[in-house]
């Protein structure tokens, strides 16, 4: 078990940091918002232009997750 | 064989397999449109009365799982102009999070409507659009049955579940292990969760219009389109 252990390969404070970069600069301000619109956006196009329903609902959930998902990780974590 | 020009289709001797979910139907309408819209007709007993019914039920379960869906977004929505719950992380949304919040919370049921409308343009000939009015037919009714649903659950919930009574004696019997400022802002939280479920009822509702009507219009419109272009191209054939 202790190969899965990732501060068996990364330092602990860079792993926390890695974490606390994601939750306070990619899940939140223009990156979030530019992934949900992108795969919302993929998501109606593969569901109506190319009829591929599986793969649009697959992307349409991937956007809902992106705008509410995230966030509601962040405030369970207490990351501000 | 198929013959066309007005001619009769033999579609062999076995029956047609059944439709799984939305997209074998929608490709099963667009075969049945293929071969009427050049004035070949298929019998009439083709779609038999487990086929009638399973383009009826793929139609209720398709609109039944949207209902589902919508169930969580819609009050997630409402919830995100009262300032409940966060969008993209912040309790501060701006104009665009607003936009973006009424956006996603549509997108499934406009991608329904979408794809029912695509359908809805080959309502023409005697199966096709059995088939198109059976599929119809059960998605106004698990629209229907969805929508009122959720709309009874909602109002159920604020006026007998969440009230403020219920809430308070419900969190207090929390007071052992919680602190008191942390139940105090959890009563807050549910309080104005409450509120956003009434307007979320509201919400659903116009989901339900949407999802109907889109379809409808496009039946209307586009069929229309497509029966006139049959009917020169009949005059035209005559003509020659």
């Amino acid at each position: 078990m202790d190969a899965f252990d990732p501060f068996r390969w990364v330092s602990p404070d860079k792993y926390s940091k890695f974490w606390y970069y994601f939750f306070t600069e990619l899940a939140s301000g223009f990156w979030i918002r530019f992934f949900a619109f992108i795969t919302l956006a993929l998501g109606l196009w593969l569901l109506l232009a190319r009829r591929n329903v599986q793969g649009g609902f697959i992307l349409i959930f991937l956007s809902i997750f992106f705008t509410y998902g995230l966030g509601l990780i962040k405030l369970l974590m207490g990351v501000k | 064989m198929s013959q066309q020009g007005g001619g009769t289709v033999l579609m062999g001797t076995g029956v047609p397999p059944l439709p799984k979910n939305i997209v074998s139907a929608i490709s099963q309408i667009q075969q049945y449109y293929i071969i009427e819209k050049d004035g070949a007709t298929i019998p009439k007993d083709f779609l038999t009365l487990e086929g009638v019914l399973d383009y009826w039920n793929i139609g209720f379960k398709t609109a039944f799982k949207n209902g589902f869906i919508v169930t969580i977004l819609a009050p997630l929505m409402t919830s995100v102009f009262l300032r409940y719950v966060p969008i993209f992380g912040t309790f501060t949304p701006t104009l665009y999070d607003y936009i973006w919040s009424v956006i996603i919370s549509y997108s499934l049921t406009i991608g329904y409507a979408l794809i029912l409308a695509y359908v809805a343009r080959y309502y023409i000939g005697d199966i096709t659009r059995s088939a198109i009015r059976n599929l119809f037919g059960g998605i106004i009714s698990g629209t229907i049955f969805s929508t009122l649903l959720i709309v009874i659950t909602y109002n159920f919930l604020y006026f007998f579940v969440l009230t403020e009574p219920k809430v308070a004696g419900f969190l207090m019997s929390m007071k052992d292990w919680v602190s008191i400022h942390t139940l105090q802002r959890w009563y807050t939280w549910i309080m104005g969760v409450r509120k956003a479920l009434l307007s979320a009822s509201v919400a659903v509702i116009i989901n339900a219009i949407i999802l109907l009507s889109v379809p409808i219009v496009f039946m209307l419109t586009k069929a229309r389109k497509v029966s006139k272009e049959i009917d020169n191209r009949e005059k035209w054939q005559i003509g020659v």
